[in-house]
């Protein structure tokens, strides 16, 4: 799950770091995420995990983070994570 | 020292936000409907459309609208109120702000009325700029001591 984030993230996440290098802790939001590349990253993972983002997940605390997002993917997919 | 009859203040406040056109257009090509659906309401596709494909400069003005009027609300981490949040352009051409549901609540609890919006693009960003103005109540002190909340925000 991990490397598959990453790699949505290099993508579509606009970031200015190398998402491959980056700490799963790491602020995204500091590493070049903007709001709207959170969003294409939103639909990116939705597509790669054959998930949907409830509302509710759509915070920008979801995408602060790749352990963010691994926790929201395994919420929304009611997979324990 | 408060006046006895400053019972409220309005003051106006304002939020900008800036967008990459060229990400809009990437998640148009990239994500088609599934984007459209998820970010902008009908009306808004609608005056975004022209004949020959979408006018991306004009979607990514209103997603920034969108962002800047979340900014007003002074809420952190809200849940993805895309579609609370709506750009209407009025038949004279200009844009106007709408919102709706959970964003049109939030709003009223700030005591923020009469928003307005501005639009602009140029290339590769475009940008828009929301205002309000907000009232506020301040509990005043009577003679004896009592403290009230006179709220003003429906008068004119």
């Amino acid at each position: 799950m991990d490397d598959t984030i990453r790699e949505v993230l290099a993508a579509h996440g606009r970031l200015a770091v190398d998402a491959a290098s980056l700490d799963r802790d790491a602020n995204l939001y500091e590493a070049g995420l903007t709001s709207h590349a959170s969003v294409t990253v939103m639909l990116a993972l939705e597509d790669a995990f054959d998930v949907e983002f409830p509302d509710r997940l759509l915070t920008k605390a979801t995408f602060s983070s790749i352990a963010a997002i691994e926790a929201a993917l395994a919420e929304a997919s009611a997979v324990p994570a | 020292m408060t006046r006895p009859d400053a019972a409220t203040s309005t003051v106006v406040r304002c939020a900008v936000d800036l967008v990459h056109v060229p990400d809009v257009a990437d998640a148009v090509e990239g994500f088609g409907d599934r984007y459209l659906g998820r970010v902008f309401t009908a009306t808004e596709v609608a005056d975004c459309a022209t004949p020959s494909g979408l006018r991306t400069s004009s979607l990514a003005a209103r997603f920034a609208a969108k962002e800047a009027a979340i900014k007003l609300l002074r809420v952190p981490d809200l849940a993805a109120p895309w579609h609370d949040v709506e750009v209407v352009t009025e038949p004279g051409g200009w844009p106007t702000l709408r919102l709706h549901g959970r964003v049109r609540e939030l709003a009223d609890e700030r005591g923020l009325h009469d928003l307005d919006v501005s639009l602009s693009h140029d290339a590769d960003y475009a940008v828009a700029m929301v205002t309000a103005h907000q009232t506020t109540a301040h509990r005043t002190t009577g003679t004896d001591g009592s403290g009230s909340i006179r709220t003003t925000h429906d008068e004119t």
